[in-house]
């Protein structure tokens, strides 16, 4: 086999990877670059690739006794890899007790291993892991959504807003989701010369569009949404705006896919709403469903409170869907209010409403707000610009030359 | 008495119940998951009375699971040696209805074979669910308490949720009529004997006092002081209460909002806060225990509850204890706590505006919130009295058990609640 051209570790993601880092990755891997997960188990296959490289890093759960065994396997791994390292990190670890103990469980599987680049998809996973790495080591972190927009407006979480700071302090490159992320990280802390923003891509040849005719005027206008059913969602405003929507004669239908902690609160809302029969919860589909589910739908409707960038709004628009989306992180950045949706206020039904009746009211609006939609995807989110983008940051980074490390 | 964790601050109610029906001598027990000695600490008075805390019992350890099974064997062996009969009686009815999932109830229900109660009263709907079939294992009357989350979300999508407990209840206690009407709607057959008692609180611990201040024009230097009290969860709508403050500012009326309540929506709250720009304008206080809570309610000029889901709620009453205005939604049994322009305004749910005007109505007007708040506290005194709450429970526990064996559990009552139970209630 040829020598990689790259070789980048992945530490911090699920097994299998998030469908777009899945999609990163096997994107990367076509150029050259060789990934490494670092996951409890062997890679499990998706529907996109099969990964190879990995190497074993235990989850910090489980009881006492768990973690012990966990840490001395890890130990005694790391030590037959590098003796004197594997000494240098337990001398090295901060203090006795179960934090110590966990960051030890992360930090081992890492010694005697060489990469060009190491990369943190989600920021939080780095905490307490970076200063274990050798000064020359190059590290990415991603900075997406909730760590950087939503956990440091808490006061009782001023520890993690420091580890924040180290972080930005330490990595070669962060990478931002969206210009409105990159803003607020370096409010956090960040300096601005090692920030890159790399907007998420779809693969707008699976998301594609749906030829037939939709519906037409004067049938069920249905709505769609997707993503986890978290608080961040707004999904209560969304199911108050369709019951308002109904109110005022439109015949909507809601469907919501994916699942979460809050679907109590949602279905309650319904129930409470009194259109329990126009909200169908789909649960977590599987991407090729969610896309054929996308392409029957007439609207997609973001009520988000806070985002990245919605990878299920650009999804949506890949399918030429018109968008409704509330105005948050960096939805300005994907959807221009009038052209390829509405963007309305967070937290307003009303608003999200009279967005949804303009839409349910006219088949012209809907039909070239969603080819404006297609249309935007396939000039500024598409893969092959994506991989382009990341390319370049992780050779940049490699070759030391966007910012050297202290 | 059975609910997951006693005592717990957000649910003193039950620590109310427990302690007046043990003063009026029924012999009572609480069968928890969980008591932990920080939440010991907010009740002093009788955390230190060990003949009260010896009938707190909590069931035998099921988390994590290889204790659970280390302690099987001692679990079977002591309920044997102290209920021999209850034991077999157990066994020999849930191995016929239940197979071999009777080992793993019998684990969780030892501590309800030991005791032998009469009636076993799960303080919230959920906690019945797989546990029906007590009505003949042990045998008693099971009866159960509908607060609000158990009819108002939990399962709502299962139209079989509750129809076992329906099949094997002998009643049902709800906080008012709205959730007897959902109780209903949700599949429980209209014939079920079921009683409705509101929450009450101990009216003396909560007194207003009149104050100068009270009258004043709120200005920005003595803004419109804005109380919630909830844990800070959905239900709660403490987002609508930041969106009704927002839209408040925005019909100038200088105002100030204290969240007394802690919880999982806190960052919910605080984005909210960011968002809405109400930085400054609003504060978390976390929660508190009770005496403190009532210093909170001293500070404010009105009461604001904006809950999307609420059985009846307990800091309403409070508020009103303390000649406080009300402003809240018709969540459930709110609308009967506050009587809508007597002790306080009843808005729609989820309706910022109308939230707003009413409490812009409030903040320009002092003599409306103090007959407001006159009329909370006389309704208050008249209706929601603990002692009349207490007496209401151990009325309907009588009628369930019916007049012979009243006179049973009576005597059985004053020969087992020893004298120290008395004692330390009369020190408590």
């Amino acid at each position: 086999m040829a020598e990689p051209l790259l070789r980048m570790l992945v530490y911090g993601c699920h097994n299998p990877p998030e469908t777009f880092l899945d999609r990163l990755f096997s994107g990367l891997e076509a150029r050259g670059v060789e990934v490494t997960l670092a996951s409890t188990g062997a890679p499990r296959a998706t529907e996109m690739s099969q990964r190879k490289h990995w190497i074993w890093a235990p989850h910090a759960v489980g009881g006492k006794v768990t973690q012990g065994i966990k840490l001395a396997a890890v130990a005694s791994a790391a030590a037959r890899r590098s003796w004197s390292a594997t000494a240098r990190m337990v001398r090295g670890a901060s203090g006795v007790g179960t934090a110590a103990a966990v960051e030890l469980l992360r930090a081992l599987p890492l010694v005697g291993r060489t990469f060009d680049v190491v990369y943190f998809p989600w920021i939080e996973s780095a905490g307490g892991l970076i200063r274990h790495f050798p000064a020359e080591q190059k590290i990415i972190v991603s900075c997406r959504g909730t760590q950087i927009n939503i956990a440091p407006l808490n006061p009782q979480r001023r520890r993690f807003r420091e580890s924040l700071k180290s972080i930005f302090e330490r990595a070669a490159c962060v990478h931002c989701v969206s210009e409105n992320i990159r803003e607020n990280a370096e409010r956090l802390g960040m300096p601005p010369q090692i920030a890159r923003v790399i907007r998420p891509a779809v693969d707008s040849a699976q998301f594609s569009m749906q030829a037939h005719c939709k519906r037409v005027d004067g049938s069920v206008l249905k709505i769609v949404t997707t993503g986890r059913i978290i608080w961040n969602k707004g999904l209560e405003y969304l199911v108050h705006a369709v019951a308002i929507l109904r109110e005022s004669g439109i015949d909507a239908r809601l469907e919501i896919i994916g699942d979460g902690p809050d679907r109590d609160r949602v279905v309650y809302s319904a129930h409470d709403l009194e259109i329990e029969d126009h909200v169908q919860f789909s649960g977590a589909l599987p991407p090729t469903q969610v896309r054929d589910r996308l392409q029957q739908a007439d609207v997609f409707a973001l009520s988000s409170l806070s985002e990245g960038i919605s990878n299920a709004v650009l999804e949506a628009m890949s399918c030429g869907l018109p968008i409704v989306t509330t105005d948050c992180g960096g939805m300005r950045e994907a959807v221009t209010d009038g052209v390829e949706g509405f963007v309305t206020p967070t937290r307003d039904p009303r608003a999200i409403a009279a967005a949804l009746c303009k839409l349910a009211a006219s088949h012209e609006l809907r039909h070239s707000m969603g080819a404006a939609a297609r249309l935007r995807i396939e000039r500024e989110f598409t893969l092959p610009r994506q991989i382009d983008a990341w390319m370049n940051m992780l050779s940049e980074v490699a070759a030391g030359k966007s910012h050297a490390s202290p | 008495m059975v609910m997951p964790a006693f005592p717990k601050l957000s649910e003193t109610f039950l620590v109310n119940k427990f302690v007046g029906l043990l003063r009026q001598g029924v012999d009572a027990y609480v069968v928890c998951g969980r008591s932990d000695e920080s939440e010991w600490r907010n009740y002093p008075h009788f955390a230190e009375q060990a003949p009260l805390r010896r009938r707190i019992v909590r069931s035998w350890a099921h988390e994590p699971r290889w204790l659970a099974a280390l302690l099987w064997p001692f679990a079977l062996l002591y309920t044997f040696v102290m209920r021999p009969s209850g034991t077999v009686r157990y066994f020999r009815f849930t191995a016929k209805s239940l197979g071999v999932r009777c080992l793993s109830t019998f684990y969780l229900d030892a501590a309800l074979i030991r005791l032998q109660p009469d009636i076993v009263h799960f303080e919230f709907g959920t906690l019945v669910l797989g546990r029906t079939h007590l009505r003949d294992a042990l045998p008693a009357k099971l009866v159960v308490s509908f607060r609000g989350f158990d009819l108002n979300y939990s399962g709502l999508d299962d139209p079989q949720y509750y129809q076992q407990a329906w099949q094997s209840l002998a009643g049902v206690h709800c906080l008012g009529q709205d959730l007897w009407r959902r109780a209903q709607r949700r599949g429980c057959p209209p014939s079920m004997p079921h009683v409705l008692i509101p929450p009450a609180i101990d009216v003396e611990r909560f007194s207003g006092e009149e104050r100068p201040d009270r009258d004043v024009t709120f200005s920005p230097e003595r803004p419109f002081r804005i109380l919630c009290v909830g844990r800070l969860h959905w239900k709660k709508g403490h987002e609508y209460a930041l969106l009704a403050v927002s839209e408040l500012r925005k019909l100038g009326v200088p105002c100030e909002l204290r969240v007394v309540g802690d919880g999982e929506a806190l960052e919910s709250l605080y984005l909210a806060i960011h968002e809405l720009e109400l930085v400054g304008v609003v504060t978390l206080v976390g929660s508190m225990p009770h005496e403190q809570v009532r210093q909170e309610l001293d500070w404010a000029d009105v009461l604001l509850h904006a809950a999307v889901s609420e059985g009846f709620c307990n800091s309403v009453l409070e508020a009103q204890a303390m000649a406080k205005p009300v402003v809240c939604s018709d969540a459930d049994g709110l609308s009967e706590n506050v009587r809508d322009g007597v002790t306080g305004f009843v808005t729609p749910r989820r309706d910022i505006h109308a939230m707003a005007e009413k409490l812009a109505l409030l903040a320009g007007n002092a003599e409306l919130r103090r007959d407001m708040g006159a009329a909370g506290r006389q309704r208050v005194l008249r209706q929601y009295r603990l002692e009349a709450q207490i007496d209401a429970f151990a009325r309907w526990y009588d009628e369930l058990l019916g007049e012979s064996s009243d006179n049973e559990r009576a005597d059985a009552a004053t020969l087992r609640s020893e004298s120290s139970t008395q004692d330390a209630l009369a020190r408590a």
